[in-house]
């Protein structure tokens, strides 16, 4: 091809002037065909193109898919030993799906919400014991993470390979180019979540721990008190402010349910709260520095919507102002290993706590800190 | 361009536990066991023999070649 370019450039500007060549009619078919042949196959060709660039994506996907699947069979056989064979009940947990209530009435739709939540958890929580009558809770709980993340996997293997047939099928360049500009986003998704499975295995605090760790911090050496689910509260003092300490239990991997938590403290148990304190891990966008620290108002939560409710709907009834502190860092790092940058914001973020306290209450009030996040690897 | 993509290289962070010591402070760096967890009371203290408590456990990644430049 670029041989017969240069033949032709030669042709018209080359000795002679090209005066020759264009008197020649094979050279006009041989310089124009190119051009038609783009103008008619121009797009074929770059579908093809497109097919194959999601084609290497896909396999990549699958390799990843495959992989959390034998480690998760593998976890369950070496840490858990159950007496049958794990790979179908695992191909079974794979394919688990949950569906959403109805949207269409508003009233109510978070008691709904809630309530499919948990009866998926305990779904889970229970199919996995049944894997193995001693199994502890650590033990659960990790398999439920390594679960979770595999399932994820799947799903995002499934979806991208339908998008993938359907383009190939129709050819149609639409589906196709829409797929291969998510496709970097969706292979950075599925490798933090191939990574966050060796840390759910080892049980090593992830990125999204760093709530957990402060908080547990300062439960060190008082009395924990369950308050709801894998959830656990303490009572300390500083500056002649009442704290109240509230975290999931760990070292498990769980969120626990601190809305639940906060509900129960304020509206049934009728502590008299005067300030929320929550520190979460938040998404960093592009260009900020993993590990930054920042402050806000508003109830630091991820997650589904319901928690999040149940903090809110708490703090207007009672009027509680809710204050956040934030941890920056990528979705990819809030559920892989804690990086290094993140473990060392640990002692600012703790500063930067006990300055909302000073500076948002006064002598005599209470404060309701709560350490939202993965548990995973930190104890209290 | 469309060949020659630059293949990225696949980054293992090395896993560390950080200890301190209950009573005199003392620090500790070491590598990462299974069983380690932040806020386990893991051993002695090799200054006062104190109890060590796991402080934090984190996953170091080597440096970056070229750092991007901040904007």
């Amino acid at each position: 091809m670029v041989s017969f370019f240069l033949l032709q450039l030669n042709g018209i500007f080359g000795p002679g002037g090209g005066s020759d060549s264009s008197n020649n009619p094979l050279s006009y078919i041989l310089w124009f065909a190119p051009i038609f042949i783009l103008m008619m196959y121009g797009q074929k060709f770059q579908s093809w193109m497109i097919l194959s660039d999601i084609s290497k994506s896909l396999s990549k996907l699958k390799t990843m898919k495959e992989t959390a699947r034998k480690e998760a069979i593998e976890y369950v056989k070496t840490s858990i030993k159950p007496s049958i064979d794990p790979g179908e009940k695992i191909d079974k947990f794979l394919e688990y799906f949950t569906i959403m209530p109805v949207d269409l009435d508003p009233n109510g739709i978070i008691g709904k919400l809630d309530h499919i939540m948990r009866t998926r958890d305990e779904r889970v929580r229970s199919e996995i014991k049944r894997m193995a009558d001693e199994m502890s809770e650590s033990h659960a709980s990790r398999m439920e993470n390594i679960l979770e993340a595999a399932t994820a996997l799947n799903m995002i293997y499934k979806v991208v390979r339908h998008f993938y047939i359907m383009g190939k099928r129709t050819t149609s360049m639409f589906v196709l180019v829409q797929l291969q500009m998510v496709m970097p986003l969706l292979l950075q998704e599925a490798e933090a979540l191939q990574k966050a499975i060796s840390a759910f295995k080892k049980g090593l605090p992830i990125g999204d721990s760093i709530g957990p760790m402060v908080v547990g911090k300062m439960m060190i050496g008082k009395e924990k008190k369950v308050i709801a689910r894998e959830t656990v509260y303490s009572e300390d003092e500083y500056m002649d402010r009442k704290l109240y300490l509230l975290k999931a239990e760990g070292p498990a991997g769980t969120v626990g349910r601190p809305g639940e938590a906060v509900q129960r403290i304020v509206g049934e148990i009728g502590l008299k709260i005067d300030a929320i304190i929550m520190i979460d891990a938040a998404m960093k966008l592009e260009g900020e520095k993993t590990g930054s620290i920042a402050e806000g108002i508003g109830a630091a939560i991820g997650g589904i919507g319901v928690e999040k409710y149940q903090i809110e709907e708490v703090a207007t009834r009672f009027n509680i102002p809710v204050y956040a502190v934030i941890v920056k860092q990528s979705i990819q790092d809030a559920i892989t290993i804690m990086r290094k940058e993140i473990s060392d914001s640990f002692n600012n973020v703790c500063k930067t706590v006990l300055t909302v306290i000073e500076d948002k209450t006064s002598v005599g009030q209470s404060v309701l800190i709560i350490g939202i996040g993965n548990t995973l690897g930190v104890a209290q | 361009m469309l060949f020659f993509g630059k293949k990225k290289k696949e980054e293992t962070p090395t896993l560390y536990t950080e200890e301190a010591c209950q009573s005199c402070g003392e620090k500790n760096k070491r590598a990462f066991e299974d069983s380690d967890y932040i806020y386990k009371s893991s051993s002695r203290c090799n200054k006062c023999s104190g109890i060590a408590m796991i402080t934090a456990i984190y996953g170091e990644y080597p440096p970056e070649k070229e750092k991007q430049k901040q904007l």
